[in-house]
């Protein structure tokens, strides 16, 4: 099999496999090959590892037992909720809305494709209050509203409370 | 109580984005706080362009003026 190294070809037509990568260093079953159209793939010691496949997903096997797809936190914030409020780290956000007790925007950088996405979300609750629940109020693409508090009545009224930390990741 | 008071500054100038927080009146009849992410790279102006509800009116205030007693949130007001 030839190698192609052309100004107009760049480096091409070895596909390679898991176990002899077409682009490798001395390690000769560890590198970068090419298992079929429009697909990326990586390997270690002969076996798959990875690959980018013909739809742009990324995929990985990090304990996995097995090579699939990771779908990535596209936002995450973790903020007091009491007290100053502010934000203690983030990442895809721009800001934080505080819009009265118990009720919080989360703005984000690059809003998601769709209103569609997943959160997940955890509080650490005030010294007053045992449990803190949380509640989506408005999904958007480019932001969404939440709000925490906990149950006051026998009928499961709730009333809206400070959490002492705020914790949302979106997933999509 | 009010939040009367709002941070003199010059364009040139410029706002530290961590000391800073952006009010403006909420629908609820409130006043809703912007805090910034520090890592998100924007300015506090930027922020305020792309994190204010298109039609409010806002100000960018100083953390300090922000009351840290939340005994009373609901209860504050945006003062113009």
């Amino acid at each position: 099999m030839s190698v192609i190294i052309d100004g107009t070809n760049g480096i091409s037509d070895v596909d390679g496999s898991a176990s002899t990568p077409a682009i490798r260093g001395t390690d000769t079953n560890t590198g970068i090959y090419f298992p079929g159209a429009d697909r990326i793939g990586f390997s270690e010691g002969g076996t798959q590892v990875g690959e980018f496949d013909a739809s742009g997903n990324f995929q990985f096997n990090s304990g996995y037992g097995s090579v699939a797809t990771a779908y990535g936190c596209r936002a995450w914030v973790n903020f007091n909720g009491t007290s100053t409020v502010a934000i203690r780290a983030s990442g895809n956000v721009t800001s934080i809305t505080d819009n009265g007790t118990g009720n919080y925007t989360v703005n984000f950088t690059i809003s998601m494709p769709d209103v569609n996405f997943s959160i997940a979300g955890y509080t650490v609750n005030p010294a007053s209050r045992a449990l803190v629940f949380g509640d989506v109020n408005t999904y958007a693409t480019g932001s969404i509203r939440v709000s925490t508090g906990y149950i006051t009545g026998f009928n499961g009224e709730a009333t809206s409370i400070d959490a002492t930390y705020v914790n949302i990741a979106v997933f999509r | 109580m009010l939040l009367m008071s709002t941070l003199q500054y010059s364009a040139d100038q410029g706002l530290n984005v961590m000391n800073s927080r952006i009010i403006y009146p909420n629908d609820e009849g409130g006043v809703s706080i912007i805090v910034p992410a520090i890592e998100c790279g924007l300015t506090i102006e930027e922020i305020a362009a792309k994190d204010v509800p298109a039609g409010k009116p806002f100000k960018i205030v100083d953390v300090a003026d922000i009351p840290s007693d939340r005994t009373f949130r609901n209860a504050w007001e945006y003062s113009e």
